[in-house]
C-alpha cells in the first residue's frame, strides 16, 4: 500500500497594516509571530486536544477510531502543550501534518464520510480522469476548503492565492505516479491534509 | 513505499480579518468557547446573534454544545487538579465533578465546599463499559476519556453524594476529592493543600499573602525559629507565609492520601502534623482539625471576607468543608474566577484597565448564584471585537 504524505504547511501569520491594539514582534524572515501589546484581540494556536477534537469535527471521523486514537496518543507529545502562538514550533506543524494525514486517510477510505464533502469526485476513476484539468482539480480544493475552512469568512487566506498553492501541489502529486484508483486515493489524501493542517484549522 | 512531500504552504490573511464580520466574530467565539468549528447551521444561529448585537446570547449557544463541556472546561479545570498545573493529564473525579457541576448549574462557589461528586451512570457501568468507581484508582474516569463519553449528556454522567461514594465525612467539593489528594495530600505535610486553594481559587500565591505582622501561635514544631542560627530570620520572613498557612492547615488534620486513595480518620491528626517536633518543642502541636483564619484582617483583608450566612465571622472552623466555604465566600473567590475564565477564552490574563471592566462580570457571577456560564457567556465581548 502506497501511502504518500503530503504537505506540511507552515501557516505563515501576515497582518500587514494591523496597528489596532496588537503589536508585532518579528522573529524570523520565514516565521512571523505576534504578541498582542497587552490589550485587545490575542491570536492563539489550537492545543493538541483541541486539534483532535477540531480534526474529528471536521472530517467525520471519530476521536474513538483505533488509527486516528493511536496517532493522537504517540503523537501528543509533540502537539501544541498550550495556546501560546509565540510558543508554537516547527515541530508542533510536522506533528499536526502527521495527525491531518491519519485523518484524511480514513476520511478518504471511508466512502460515506468522503462523499459528504466530495460531492463531485467519482473515486473508482483513475487521476487522469479525476484531475483531468485544473476546473475538476479546483472543484475538489474548493469543496475540502470550504468544509475545512469554512465559507463566508474574512479570516481565511484568499481564495485565489490558496487555490493556486493547492492546484500546484496537486499536480505535483499526480506526477509520475501510477495511473489507477488508489492513487486517487492518494492524491487526494495529500490535499486533504494540506489544507486539514492548515492555519485557518488550527489558529484560535 | 512511501514518499515525503514538504511543500511550505505561505497563508497571508488579510489584515482586517481578525475580527472583521459577524460570521468571522461568531466562529471565533465559538472556537474559543467550545475550542472546535461549529457547525453551518450552528454558525448561522450564532452570526444572526452577533450581528443583533446579541454576542452574549450568541456565546450561549456556544457553550451548549457538547465540546464545551467534553474539551474546555476540562482544559480549564485540568491545571487546578496537579502541582504542575498541566493540561495534559488524564479525566479524574476533581475535573469530571467541575465539568458536572458547571453542567448541571449547581453555584460554583460550592466547587470547595459542596458534597459533590460526578461518577459514570450506573448503566455504563454495569454494561460493561465503564469499571466501577474506585477510591483507589482513577480507572473509572480514565475509562470515561478514552471512550469519549460524552460528558454533557445527564445519562453519562451523574451526581452523587461524595460522602456517600467515598466514606469522607468532611466532604469540601474538589477539595476532597482522589485527584486533589493525589496531587496535594500526598507526602509532605498537608500545606501544599492551602497554597493550591490559594493558588488556583483566589489567584494568589504564598509570597502575594504573606504578612509577617501575624502572631506565629499556630506555627507547627517542625519550622525552625532560628534559621541559621538568626531569629531574625523566621520574624521578618518564615511567619510571613507559615503563619497564615499553619493557621488555616489544621483544617486537613485528618485527611492524607494513603494507599492510593485520600484518606479521612477523624479518629487522630496525621502523623506528618507533629513530625520534626523536636525542631522547635515550644511550636503549635495540631490535635484536631480546628483552624485560625489570620487573613481576615491586616493586608490580606482585601481578599473580601464575607460573614457565613449562619452569622459570625470565618475567623476560625472546623474542618476542610468550612474552611472551602470560608474562601469561596471571598471576593477574591469570584474575581479569581472570572480571571481565569477571561484567560481561557481570551488567551491571555486581563490588563488593568480590564479588571476595572471585568467588575460587572464578577458581580454577575455573584448575584447568578455563581453561575459560571454566565461569565463564559460575558467574558468574550472584552477581547473577541464584539
Amino acid at each position: 500500500m502506497m501511502k504518500i504524505f503530503a504537505g506540511f504547511l507552515l501557516g505563515t501569520l501576515a497582518l500587514s497594516g494591523c496597528t489596532d491594539r496588537v503589536n508585532y514582534n518579528v522573529r524570523s524572515s520565514s516565521v512571523r509571530t505576534y504578541e498582542a501589546s497587552g490589550s485587545g484581540f490575542q491570536l492563539g494556536v489550537k492545543n493538541g486536544e483541541q486539534i483532535f477534537s477540531t480534526f474529528s469535527v471536521l472530517t467525520g471521523v471519530p476521536m474513538t477510531n483505533t488509527q486516528v486514537r493511536d496517532a493522537y496518543n504517540n503523537l501528543r507529545s509533540q502537539l501544541p502543550s498550550g495556546n501560546d502562538a509565540a510558543a508554537f514550533s516547527p515541530s508542533n506543524q510536522i506533528a499536526i501534518g502527521k495527525l491531518a494525514v491519519e485523518f484524511c486517510d480514513r476520511l478518504i477510505e471511508d466512502s460515506t464520510l468522503r462523499a459528504a464533502i466530495l460531492t463531485t469526485v467519482d473515486f473508482s476513476q483513475n487521476p487522469s480522469v479525476v484531475f483531468q484539468n485544473d476546473q475538476r482539480t479546483l472543484l475538489i480544493v474548493q469543496q475540502l476548503k470550504s468544509r475545512f475552512w469554512g465559507n463566508g469568512l474574512d479570516r481565511i487566506p484568499a481564495r485565489t492565492d490558496s487555490d493556486q498553492t493547492l492546484l500546484a501541489l496537486t499536480n505535483d502529486l499526480k506526477a509520475g505516479v501510477t495511473n489507477n484508483t488508489t492513487n486517487t486515493r492518494a492524491i487526494i489524501k495529500g490535499v486533504c491534509t494540506a489544507v486539514l493542517a492548515a492555519s485557518p484549522v488550527t489558529l484560535l | 513505499m512511501s514518499r515525503m512531500l514538504a511543500p511550505l504552504l505561505v497563508l497571508l490573511f488579510s489584515c482586517s480579518a481578525w475580527a472583521a464580520s459577524a460570521r468571522d466574530k461568531a466562529k471565533l467565539i465559538h472556537e474559543r468557547i467550545a475550542g472546535v468549528p461549529p457547525s453551518g447551521s450552528v454558525l448561522t444561529q450564532m452570526e444572526n446573534l452577533v450581528s443583533q448585537g446579541k454576542s452574549v446570547d450568541a456565546a450561549k449557544v456556544a457553550i451548549n454544545q457538547a465540546s464545551f463541556y467534553n474539551l474546555t472546561l476540562k482544559n480549564w479545570a485540568m491545571p487546578f487538579t496537579n502541582v504542575a498545573r498541566s493540561i495534559d493529564l488524564v479525566l479524574n473525579d476533581y475535573v469530571a465533578t467541575i465539568i458536572g457541576m458547571v453542567r448541571d448549574n449547581i453555584p460554583f462557589d460550592q466547587v470547595l465546599y459542596g458534597d459533590h461528586l460526578y461518577v459514570a451512570s450506573p448503566a455504563l457501568v454495569s454494561a460493561g463499559t465503564i469499571p466501577a468507581f474506585s477510591r483507589e484508582n482513577n480507572d473509572h474516569y480514565r475509562d470515561l476519556e478514552v471512550r469519549r463519553i460524552d460528558l454533557s449528556n445527564a445519562s453519562n454522567l451523574v451526581r452523587v453524594n461524595q460522602s456517600t461514594q467515598t466514606g469522607i465525612v468532611d466532604t469540601a467539593g474538589v477539595i476532597t476529592t482522589r485527584a486533589a489528594g493525589s496531587a496535594f495530600f500526598s507526602a509532605g505535610t498537608n500545606r501544599r493543600m492551602f497554597r493550591f486553594l490559594a493558588v488556583n481559587y483566589l489567584c494568589k500565591d504564598l509570597e502575594a499573602l504573606q504578612d509577617t505582622s501575624l502572631p506565629d501561635t499556630r506555627v507547627r514544631r517542625d519550622v525552625d525559629r532560628s534559621p541559621g542560627g538568626d531569629s531574625r530570620t523566621f520574624k521578618n520572613k518564615c511567619v510571613g507565609c507559615h503563619a497564615l498557612q499553619d493557621g488555616v492547615g489544621g483544617a486537613f488534620a485528618y485527611f492524607n492520601f494513603n494507599d492510593n486513595q485520600t484518606t479521612y480518620d477523624s479518629s487522630r491528626v496525621q502523623n506528618k502534623y507533629n513530625q520534626n517536633s523536636n525542631v522547635f518543642p515550644d511550636g503549635y502541636r495540631t490535635t484536631d482539625d480546628s483552624w485560625v483564619n489570620f487573613m481576615v484582617s491586616g493586608r490580606n483583608a482585601s481578599l473580601g471576607w464575607r460573614k457565613p450566612s449562619s452569622g459570625g465571622e470565618y475567623t476560625q472552623g472546623r474542618g476542610a468543608r468550612q474552611l472551602g466555604a470560608a474562601l469561596a465566600a471571598t471576593q477574591a473567590f469570584s474575581s479569581c474566577m472570572v480571571e481565569r475564565v477571561f484567560t481561557k477564552v481570551c488567551l491571555r490574563p486581563p490588563t488593568v484597565s480590564e479588571r476595572e471592566a471585568l467588575e460587572s462580570t464578577v458581580r454577575l457571577f455573584e448575584t447568578s448564584n455563581y453561575n459560571i456560564k454566565e461569565v463564559f457567556a460575558d467574558v468574550p465581548r472584552f477581547c473577541l471585537g464584539t
